[in-house]
């Protein structure tokens, strides 16, 4: 059975609006160093789950942290609009979102926080990484 | 020797055939059991020739056994949760049982109504129910 990290990444690779920009260059925890602009990264937080006084085992509430990196050229600053377009899809295809989740399901997911930033580099051009970090809520029961 | 206990381990049962424990049944999802919380009256005997100088002098009164309330994870489906609805459409009462974590005590053990029935349901948390029940007569608590 498929971990949620694991779902997670399918349901981000699952549409080619998403993959014709970074492939399938979506990893949790790691990232390949090969791996160019734009890519996906995202790390578990925190889970929690609450304990009935019976402790009959109860949905888990596990938050997320999703950061979506592109980068533009010296010529052309696309990369900003890659990350920005990348962070718009997720964010709705998650808020809300109810059901199907890669080969398993989950009761809630909630877009908590959606912020945006730019890395300068300094050399002139439009090299700067564009960032954009989900903070995502996933209600589940595996 | 270290005292305390937590709650976890707790369970309430509950039996709609008062005085008898052959149909009782344990709840699930239950996040706090709160009460018997009740009090008792307190009566002003002072009079004109009481002779405690500017104290009033006071009796015990009756004893209101008031209300326990259950905060529950909600299921629409357990049997223990469905039974609490069922008493609360009753006019009849019950008997509940409150078996405390790793304590060789018997339970605490009262007669109510189901009186109240609450359920609230959050975009983003768990639906949770909550119950009450108006005790009657002694509420329970160990005496020895």
């Amino acid at each position: 059975m498929a971990s949620l990290g694991e779902n997670l990444i399918a349901d981000i690779l699952a549409t080619t609006e998403v993959t014709d920009l970074i492939g399938d260059r979506a990893q949790q925890n790691t990232q390949n160093v090969t791996d160019v602009l734009p890519r996906i990264w995202l790390t578990r937080s925190s889970v929690t789950q609450e304990v009935p006084m019976d402790a009959t085992v109860t949905p888990r509430q596990s938050f997320w942290d999703v950061e979506i990196y592109s980068q533009g050229t010296e010529e052309n600053d696309s990369g900003l609009d890659d990350t920005l377009t990348i962070a718009d899809i997720l964010r709705a295809r998650w808020q809300g979102k109810r059901g199907t989740l890669g080969t398993g399901t989950v009761k809630g997911m909630f877009v908590q926080d959606h912020d945006d930033d730019y890395l300068f580099q300094g050399t002139g051009g439009a090299e700067g990484v564009h960032v954009a970090a989900l903070q995502l809520e996933v209600w589940h029961t595996t | 020797m270290p005292i305390g206990e937590i709650g976890l381990g707790a369970v309430l049962k509950m039996s709609t055939t008062v005085g008898s424990t052959a149909t009782m049944i344990g709840s699930i999802g239950i996040r706090s059991v709160n009460g018997p919380d009740g009090s008792a009256d307190v009566l002003d005997i002072t009079t004109l020739d009481s002779t405690t100088g500017i104290f009033r002098q006071k009796k015990k009164g009756l004893v209101d056994p008031s209300q326990v309330t259950l905060d529950m994870i909600y299921s629409s489906t357990d049997a223990s949760q469905i039974s609490y609805a069922t008493a609360y459409a009753s006019s009849g009462a019950a008997d509940f049982f409150l078996f405390l974590p790793d304590s060789t005590l018997a339970p605490s053990q009262w007669t109510g109504f189901v009186t109240g029935m609450g359920r609230a349901v959050a975009v983003g948390d768990l639906i949770s129910r909550a119950v009450t029940i108006d005790v009657t007569g002694d509420p329970g608590f160990e005496t020895t």
